[in-house]
This record gives C-alpha cells, structure tokens and sequence, in this order.
C-alpha cells in the first residue's frame, strides 16, 4: 500500500523545470515616407498610423510588431493561476544608415495594464486566466519612429529586443 | 501508512507555486522602415519657340512637341530658313531625381502667358501659349503624367507647347515662366 502510494505521487515531482520562451512573430513596421529634414510616424500596438512631416508612400504597410510569450509551468496540475511578468525594451532603438537617422523613444503594447514602454524600463503586467501548462500570450508592440535626413534616403532595419521576465506565479 | 501517503500528496500538489519567478527569455524583434530620398526636378532648357515672324493680317502659331520638332500655323514663319536664329527650338526639358523604381506623378499648367519687351523698349502685349503637352522619358510614345524612375533614379521631361500669335504682333522678346511639379505616387 505504501509501495503504491510512492510510486503514484512521485510523478510530479520529476515535472520538468518552468520554461518562458518569446518569439517575434512579426516586425514593427513603420512603411515609406518621405521626410524633408525631421519626421515621425506612429504606428500604436492598435494599428493605427499618424505622422508628423512626413508624406506617406505606397510600400510595406504599417503595422505593429507581434510577440508572442509562452509560458511552461513544467507540470500538468489543472490549477488556474496568473503570472507576473516584467517586460523590457532594453535600450533605445535606433540605427544611422547614410544621411538618415532613426530613433524609436516610445513603445506601446496592447498588454493588459501597460500604455507606453520607454527603453531601458521594464514595466509589469499580471497575465490572468491560465490554467494549463502552457499558458500562452500574442501581445503587439507600437511605436513612434523619429527620423532625421540630411540626404537621401535608407531602409531602416532597427532592432527591437524584447526580454520577457516571469516574477512570480500567482 | 495511509496517513503518510496523504502528507507526499500535498507536498506534491504545491510543488508548482514555487516554480516560476526568474525564469526570463528575450526575442529578437525589428522595426523596419523604408526612408524615401526626396524628388526632385531640374531644368535642363527652356521651352523656346525660336525667332518667328508675324503676319500684319493673319494669326499664326508655332508648336513646338514635347519630343522635339515644330510646325508653323497661319500668319506665322519661321524668321530663318533653318539654323541661325531657329536652331534654339526645343522643348523644356527636366531631370527628375529620386529613388530608383518608384513611380512619381507630373503636373505641369495647360496654358501660360508669356510677357514681351519690345524691341524699342517698354512692354508688348502678352501672348498665350497653350496645349502645353508633357512627355515622360519613362513613358515614351504614350502620354501620361504618371513616370517612373529608372534604376539610377531619374527620368527625363519633356514639355511642348503651342505660341499664339495674333496678327500684327509687333517685334518683340517674349518670356514666360513655366512650373511643373513632381511628387511620388
């Protein structure tokens, strides 16, 4: 009877140990303008597009970038919790390609809770209603590009680093 | 015995709360933008209808193609039988500079007027010059103000346009201002 009892309740304790990993599905795309000299062009986490100085051109539609976080708890109990997360753009985004420079200051998610995520900060979110072992979140990140040309033009390929941090399972 | 199975099943069932906290990953996301070099136009010549003659009765004019070439109407001769004077016939003509492929759209007037300066000084009446016509390098033998520029970025306009002269138009140098205005499309 004990023998048994063992055996059947060692199982969870082997689970594998938890395991976050986050993919980006799809870049943050910012189209073709033009600018005279400076210009900015926002695309939010929603997909809308605003700009300032800047004359928009046919190309690549805007749109934000997409994410996706996935979190494995390492074991199949059938136990609803949420988890805290942090989220961080490292540092400013940026690139100077010819006689044109681009700067990404300002993000934004469609992240319950979150409205801006500033390089360099990270910013905390609680992801409700998981409830299996893998609990999976798409999440959008926007921006506003600031540009300055002094000739030319360029293609803008900007690195955008996003770190995913579990804090804690709630 | 039971009671000690019972005390492994808790242990096991909270295992999990202590699981998660540190655990971080990062993905390598871009931003991507395409930043347009601006267009523009340059004058390369004017549009210049040549040394002409009026007739004291009769209205004439002088077309001069968006191409090249030019015909003579009515009241209205060339002033040389070719070369000399008339060697300057020529439509406008205009570089167009931005980036390689894209397409771009031309704007240019129908109509102008030209201002004259007589030949004994003070002011001569105006002249209309119309049907300007517009002819895209890009574009060639079909007319239309959409151009496309190549893969060094450029393409080249050509504007032709007819002078109207009335009878009796007294000698005089005559200048107009033509515009156009390019944009992407």
């Amino acid at each position: 009877m004990l023998g048994a009892g063992l055996a059947s309740l060692a199982a969870p304790a082997l689970a594998a140990a938890p395991s976050v990993t986050v993919t980006a599905d799809q870049a943050l795309r910012f189209g073709a303008f033009f600018t005279d000299t400076t210009g900015t062009r926002t695309v939010s986490a929603t997909g809308s597009v605003t700009g300032s100085a800047i004359v928009p051109l046919t190309g690549t539609a805007p749109g934000p970038a997409q994410f996706t976080f996935t979190y494995d708890r390492g074991n199949n109990a059938n136990v609803a919790y949420s988890l805290l997360i942090s989220v961080l753009v490292p540092g400013t985004a940026s690139q100077v390609n010819g006689g044109v420079t681009g700067t990404i200051a300002r993000f934004d998610t469609d992240l319950p809770g979150v409205s801006a995520l500033l390089p360099g900060q990270s910013a905390q979110v609680t992801l409700v209603g998981c409830q299996r072992q893998i609990c999976s979140r798409t999440f959008r990140v926007g921006g506003t590009l600031q540009v300055a040309r002094t000739s030319g033009g360029a293609d803008l390929t900007i690195p955008l680093p996003i770190v995913v941090t579990v804090l804690a399972e709630l | 015995m039971k009671r000690g199975g019972l005390a492994f099943a808790a242990m096991a069932i909270a295992t999990p709360a202590f699981a998660a906290s540190g655990q971080s990953a990062t993905a390598a996301g871009q931003a991507q933008a395409v930043i347009v070099a601006p267009i523009i136009a340059v004058s390369l010549n004017d549009l210049d209808f040549g040394s002409l003659t009026s007739s004291r009765t009769a209205s004439g004019s002088i077309t001069v193609g968006a191409e090249g070439g030019a015909t003579y109407a009515g009241g209205t001769t060339a002033a040389c039988a070719g070369g000399g004077a008339c060697s300057g016939i020529a439509p406008a003509r205009f570089l167009v500079s931005g980036e390689a492929g894209r397409s771009y759209t031309v704007s240019a007037p129908t109509a102008i007027t030209a201002t004259g300066t007589l030949a004994g000084g003070g002011s001569a009446p105006p002249l209309a010059i119309d049907a300007l016509s517009v002819h895209l390098e890009s574009h060639a033998g079909s007319v239309t103000s959409i151009g496309q520029l190549d893969n060094k970025g450029e393409d080249r306009i050509g504007v032709g346009g007819r002078l109207n002269v009335p009878a009796g138009t007294a000698a005089a140098h005559y200048r107009a201002t033509l515009t156009i205005m390019v944009t992407y499309s």
